[in-house]
């Protein structure tokens, strides 16, 4: 659903996760390390789900259909038991409904959140 | 002000199915232009009640709201934006002409139920957003179920999609206010997609999507 590319009024970026940046090369393995980090710092509802977005794609896709030209960027922003831990900047409010809505066309796969 | 024993001299209170739902509201039995405000404020009284409890509980009696709509009677009542939105959810199947009355019911008590296992010491569901929901909902018996869900700002989100770049979403944002968003194909060069947002009264936002062909996905 859209509201997971919805800011809290709190929050500056949208928090993601770098899947590289394991360098698994296995997106089993990388799911369920994002998992184990998720878990220790949310709780993570039965139906939730992880998509997986490439950023490049998204940041082209938001830009060229914008009204506004929005250009979005991700950076990595590690925290202490999430190193992959990055945020999604560009988003203006928590009501940024329109950007959210191109965010999410752009969804490549989903996953269970939890197993 | 008056204490629980002295009005159950003056109010034979009735419970009805729904005496343990923090919803119910006591009427005086003869005076129907009168309720028991504090009962509704406080969940644990109705059940304290009922089972006779005769120790003195503060309360005010106060005249029944008048006003017209349901919500505005809940708003007259409740405290607190938890009562009203469970109020109302409780009260959708009946105030919601839809087919899908009750499943809506159903979706917003789940959103409720999690949004409060989240957040126990926020409100589950803006009421003001709950208010816009029903107004928009109540302008067409012919809605198709939508998807329902809650914005970080708690307020209702719902949306309807058919494919790609051919979805309709609308937040509530206050009584009256909604931020919408469609991809839908242009109603002149229908090879090209439209993608219009914008924040735009209850009332008017049918009107606005309508040149788009939204009604067709949304109305059954």
């Amino acid at each position: 659903m859209r509201t997971a590319f919805m800011l809290r009024s709190s929050e500056e970026f949208l928090s993601v996760n770098w899947l590289e940046y394991f360098r698994f090369y296995d997106r089993k393995k990388e799911m369920q390390r994002i998992r184990d980090a998720l878990q220790k710092k949310l709780r993570i509802g039965v139906d939730a789900k992880i998509a997986v977005l490439q950023t490049g794609k998204m940041v082209d896709y938001v830009y060229n259909r914008s009204q506004d030209h929005r250009k979005l960027s991700v950076k990595h922003k590690p925290e202490e038991n999430d190193p992959s831990h990055s945020g999604i900047f560009g988003l203006k409010d928590e009501h940024d409904l329109f950007i959210a809505e191109l965010i999410a066309e752009v969804i490549q796969e989903t996953y269970p959140a939890k197993e | 002000m008056r204490t629980a024993s002295s009005i159950n001299d003056d109010f034979d209170f009735s419970w009805g199915e729904e005496a343990d739902n923090a919803a119910t509201v006591i009427n005086h039995p003869n005076r129907p232009d009168y309720c028991y405000k504090d009962i509704i404020a406080n969940n644990s009284l109705p059940k304290a009640l009922k089972s006779s409890r005769t120790d003195p509980i503060k309360c005010e009696i106060i005249p029944f709201p008048s006003s017209g709509s349901p919500f505005d009677q809940i708003d007259e009542i409740y405290i607190d934006d938890d009562h009203k939105a469970l109020s109302v959810i409780k009260n959708i199947p009946k105030s919601l002409k839809l087919e899908h009355a009750q499943r809506i019911a159903n979706r917003l008590q789940y959103l409720y139920d999690v949004s409060k296992e989240d957040d126990p010491d926020e409100i589950a569901i803006s009421s003001q957003s709950m208010e816009c929901f029903l107004k928009f909902f109540a302008q067409d018996e012919r809605f198709g179920y939508p998807d329902i869900a809650l914005t970080p700002s708690k307020n209702i989100l719902v949306e309807w999609r058919i494919g790609p770049d051919q979805n309709f979403a609308i937040e509530f944002l206050s009584k009256n206010d909604t931020y919408f968003a469609l991809f839908a194909p242009d109603p002149k060069h229908p090879e090209r997609v439209a993608r219009v947002s914008g924040s735009v009264s209850i009332d008017s936002v049918l009107d606005i999507i309508k040149p788009y062909g939204i009604l067709s996905w949304i109305l059954r």
